[in-house]
């Protein structure tokens, strides 16, 4: 999962989407808190973010995204982010809602977050669920303060604080740690 | 009991590192307890060992990591070690360390003592190291 791509074309399509403004405050009522009045916004809206190298950053799709007055922070409702990971496999996260800070430095996703992993040689998958997990595309790196369960095949740990490295795939849970792992599978 | 290994193994810690590949280690610190059916160990750390996604191996140490476990006879046993080896596929445990295995039938001490988890079989010493043991009389009438 390559995040200092996914950073760079992020901020790449916060500037692109600047070009692209679509204010739709006129067209429909919406539920907008008249005190933070959106830059902009898209509706029902499928992307793909490129890297400078051309290749694919992630995908993303969702029913809403809007740009902050400040011009820095976007907003998007019930995200589905799709990272390629090695081997052309991928990472899928969703979540009820996400916030991307400025220059995409977090991309905080909020409300029954799941990262779900591609499928190793043994057939298993790594999966993260959390209410709020945030993911740090330059340092290849996600964290959560709350509650975190992290499964892989039948192996099932939880805890409270975790921190994790993507490239190292290396996961920490920072305290009360359970974990069940299943008798084994033969 | 010789179907614990069957069951589930729960552990509880302070704190977790791992890894999330098939074959990997994960380390868990801070007042750790497993259990698994009847067998209970409390140790300050454990690796657990996975190799193709199932458990392996767990080494488990403290001052002293402590066992217990009832055997298919209902009797409990009690040990304690610095160092505590469990390989799940073969069901052997392996103590070291200034080894205590308290059982009603007596006790034993050494430096290293091999536990078979299908028989209840103690096995001691053979690595240079002697072995203490000490037998209870059987109780009067007890046949």
């Amino acid at each position: 999962m390559n995040y200092r791509k996914g950073a760079l074309a992020m901020s790449l399509l916060v500037a692109a989407l600047g070009v692209v403004v679509w204010d739709m405050r006129g067209q429909r009522e919406r539920r907008v808190d008249t005190a933070v009045r959106s830059d902009y916004r898209l509706e029902r809206f499928e992307m793909s973010a490129y890297g400078e190298d051309g290749s694919i950053a992630f995908g993303l799709s969702s029913p809403l995204l809007e740009r902050a007055a400040d011009g820095k922070t976007l907003d998007i409702e019930t995200p589905a982010f799709v990272f390629p990971a090695e081997g052309g496999r991928s990472w899928q996260a969703g979540a009820r809602s996400a916030w991307v800070s400025d220059r995409a430095r977090e991309i905080q996703l909020r409300g029954d977050v799941r990262i779900v992993g591609p499928l190793s040689k043994r057939g298993l998958r790594t999966e993260f669920s959390a209410d709020r997990l945030s993911v740090f595309p330059k340092d290849n790196r996600i964290a959560s303060p709350g509650w975190v369960t992290v499964s892989h095949g039948t192996s099932i740990l939880k805890g409270k604080g975790l921190e994790a490295d993507m490239k190292q795939r290396r996961v920490k849970l920072l305290s009360e740690v359970t974990a069940r792992y299943a008798p084994e599978s033969r | 009991k010789s179907t614990d290994r069957k069951q589930p193994m729960d552990i509880a810690a302070d704190s977790s590192d791992m890894l999330l590949n098939d074959d990997g280690v994960s380390k868990i610190c801070g007042n750790v307890r497993i259990s698994q059916g009847t067998l209970a160990i409390d140790a300050d750390c454990a690796e657990v060992t996975r190799v193709k996604g199932d458990l392996t191996q767990v080494t488990l140490t403290g001052a002293p990591a402590r066992l217990r476990q009832v055997n298919d006879n209902g009797e409990p046993m009690d040990a304690s070690a610095a160092r505590i080896i469990y390989f799940t596929k073969a069901a052997q445990i392996t103590l070291s360390g200034g080894v205590v295995i308290d059982q009603p039938r007596g006790s034993m001490r050494g430096e290293s003592i091999r536990y078979d988890l299908n028989t209840g079989r103690l096995n001691g010493g053979g690595d240079g190291s002697r072995i203490q043991m000490r037998l209870s009389p059987k109780p009067e009438g007890g046949g």
